[in-house]
């Protein structure tokens, strides 16, 4: 049975064998290695570049992937790009005409790279390639369809033989949201909205006006919402989005400047909402806090209609999610707790960088290898757990070169001395196996705290992650224990649902959360959980099994054993605007920059306190843009 | 990213000129018959959904 996705060719003389996937040329490239149908290797470029959402051509990706699979290009079957770059170069000439004579700022930027190279995108793909493969042949370099990719990501590596597939994002080509049935390796396209009515761009729009990056700053706005009240959201419907019964919409396009200019929105979008965007980095106020609030429960409104509908129309019980919105777990919570659907699969690595994994997906499956994980009952994702990895003996002659103290341990000792580190409000840069593949860390390139103390939310903020206050931590729990510390009924192991802290756990706010607004509301500890419960009572959660990732699943019960929690907060392992790290050194530097108190890298454990003095040329964070 | 030379060689004069004087009465013409972004919302259609692409990608 081939894949059906509305696009990709699949190869010559249907030869089947590794084929890699790569997405690139917008935001977030990454590259993806899929053999017999399953993932093999994947990382994002800006992993090795160290520039947050690197768009260039995924070079280093590429050369992992390889690497990682043991193979040459020539050894491929085939390569799958993520996108159509002639019918996105028709979209955007498109765009152009119907927006004329407004846009000739972008249309000088933009014209000379389209009609140079970016409609041929996939002879640069080609030229890039013959320099990594020295002189080999290349396999054929196919493109498939961008929601293409996003519903074989979705769908593919899910543990469901069969699901309604839903892509929500910016745009693509000219899809913005699609709708998708997914049987065995096939994928049915049935219904799409296309550009400019966007949700993505919705959001991305209210991003920008609150004064975040947009394509980087959308999960902050999540994040802001439970600090504000909806009171915006009947005007953004009557005037932004008109929203039909199935969750379709339009955008009343009259109030942005996406579509033609360098900025999201325009004068009468400021007129409607009281007065000029918010300066980056600037103080945010009630406006912000409502803003993030409204557009929220407008964006959750809309997935959930277009998940019904979806639903209904495939007859099926089962969902699937990719595309940069399912990045919104509170909107994906919702159809959880609202039994939207009976099971729930979103897809780790839901955006572009997703799409290289998408279309390696696609043209595998074309060219007819099975989806064997799904007799297993089990997601092809192996714990998102694709990217590189380093070797105990890598990590001893890192620690040699460097003169870095160190203590090798066992892992028996080694959780128990991070968990009784961690109880005592350390904090723990925690590097072990392979990379995530996808934005979130999932306990292999982590920094881990207690979650119980009122404190770890503000110490890790301001001088550990060096980031905005009002961001939430997010917690890893022990998976047979989520249920008597979150009302969550099935698993989360992707961190990519959020769920009330379980009653049990909460704690009543006393009189000093009276008449409390915004930002004040941190000060009131609501759960015994409190570092990485959000002052509406929620989490993002992550449930882990020892399946998935066993380290970290004993270290997790080493905690809990030693305190009664099986909670710790898990944040990324990175400082604002920097890329998570990668391997040893980027994770030490991380380590000696910070706040951050052990180092574990593998077998071994490093204190801050045995550390030589850190020198560095210059001032790091004036390297690093904020993002 | 490299950027086409006849571009290079049109500058920003010559750019404006195709917008301006090419494109743009162009893009009047096509929205006199049709709007490509389908801008204007419709109380009486129950659904914004459209059928799917299925045409294939470029090779």
């Amino acid at each position: 049975m081939g894949t059906r996705t509305g696009g990709g060719r699949t190869g010559g003389a249907g030869r089947d064998g590794p084929v890699l996937g790569i997405s690139a040329y917008y935001h977030d490239s990454a590259a993806a290695l899929v053999s017999e149908g399953v993932p093999v290797a994947a990382a994002q470029e800006e992993r090795f570049s160290r520039r947050r959402h690197d768009a260039g051509f995924p070079a280093q990706a590429v050369a992992y992937c390889l690497r990682e699979a043991g193979l040459r290009l020539d050894e491929l079957a085939a390569v799958a790009f993520y996108e159509d770059p002639a019918l996105k170069f028709r979209r955007v000439m498109a765009t152009w005409l119907a927006t004329a004579p407004h846009g000739f700022p972008v249309f000088r930027r933009a014209f000379p790279q389209w009609a140079g190279w970016k409609r041929h995108a996939l002879d640069d793909v080609r030229a890039r390639l013959r320099v990594l493969s020295g002189g080999r042949p290349l396999p054929p370099v196919v493109a498939h369809r961008h929601h293409g990719s996003h519903a074989a990501s979705a769908f593919l590596p899910s543990p469901y033989p069969s699901a309604a597939v839903l892509c929500v994002d910016g745009v693509g080509e000219w899809a913005t949201t699609t709708l998708w049935h997914g049987r065995g390796t096939e994928l049915v396209p049935l219904a799409e909205l296309r550009f400019p009515h966007s949700l993505g761009m919705l959001y991305s729009a209210f991003t920008h006006f609150c004064g975040f990056k947009v394509d980087s700053g959308e999960y902050k706005l999540m994040g802001l919402a439970p600090y504000g009240t909806p009171r915006w959201a009947p005007l953004i419907r009557e005037r932004l989005i008109n929203v039909k019964t199935d969750g379709s919409f339009r955008l009343d396009l009259r109030h942005f400047a996406f579509q033609y200019g360098q900025t999201m929105t325009g004068r009468s979008f400021e007129e409607l909402f009281g007065g000029p965007r918010r300066t980056p980095e600037g103080p945010l106020t009630e406006r912000e806090f409502d803003l993030a609030a409204s557009v929220q429960a407008v964006t959750e409104e809309v997935v959930l209609r277009l998940a019904r509908t979806v639903l209904e129309r495939t007859g099926e019980r089962r969902l699937c999610l990719a595309g940069g919105v399912a990045l919104n777990c509170v909107a994906n919570g919702r159809l959880v707790d609202e039994s939207v659907c009976d099971e729930l699969w979103v897809q780790p690595a839901a955006g572009d960088a997703g799409g290289a994994l998408g279309s390696a997906l696609a043209e595998s499956h074309g060219r007819g290898a099975p989806r064997t994980h799904v007799r297993r009952g089990t997601d092809a994702m192996a714990g998102a757990l694709l990217g590189p990895g380093y070797s105990a003996g890598e990590v001893a002659e890192f620690l040699d070169r460097g003169g870095y103290p160190a203590v090798c341990l066992p892992e028996p000792e080694l959780v128990e001395r991070v968990a009784a580190e961690l109880a005592e409000g350390k904090v723990v840069g925690w590097f072990q196996g392979r990379m995530e593949f996808g934005p979130r860390a999932l306990g292999n390139r982590s920094i881990l705290a207690d979650p119980r103390d009122p404190g770890t939310q503000s110490t890790l903020n301001l001088k550990t992650k060096f980031r905005e206050s009002f961001r939430p931590f997010a917690p890893a729990v022990l998976a047979e224990d989520a249920k008597d510390w979150f009302d969550l009924a099935g698993e989360s192991p992707y961190m990519l649902l959020t769920a009330r802290v379980a009653a049990a756990q909460r704690r009543t706010c006393g009189p000093e959360a009276e008449g409390l607004t915004g930002l004040d509301l941190l000060r009131v500890p609501r759960s015994t959980i409190p570092a990485v419960t959000h002052v509406d009572g929620s989490a993002r959660v992550q449930t882990v099994t020892a399946e998935r990732n066993a380290r970290f699943h004993a270290l997790l019960t080493a905690f809990r054993d030693r305190t009664g929690c099986p909670v710790l907060v898990n944040t990324s392992f990175n400082v604002r605007g920097e890329p998570i790290v990668r391997d040893p050194g980027e994770a030490y530097a991380c380590f000696m920059r910070t706040r951050i108190d052990l180092l574990v890298l593998g077998d071994f454990l490093l204190d801050k306190r045995d550390q030589p003095a850190w020198r560095e040329e210059g001032d790091w964070r004036a390297a690093i843009p904020m993002d | 990213m490299p950027r086409s030379r006849w571009t290079e060689r049109l500058g920003g004069l010559g750019l404006a000129a195709l917008y301006f004087g090419v494109l743009t009465p162009f893009g009047w013409c096509v929205r006199a018959v049709r709007d490509p972004l389908r801008r204007s919302w419709d109380a009486d259609r129950a659904s914004y959904l459209e059928a799917p692409d299925r045409s294939r990608a470029a090779p």
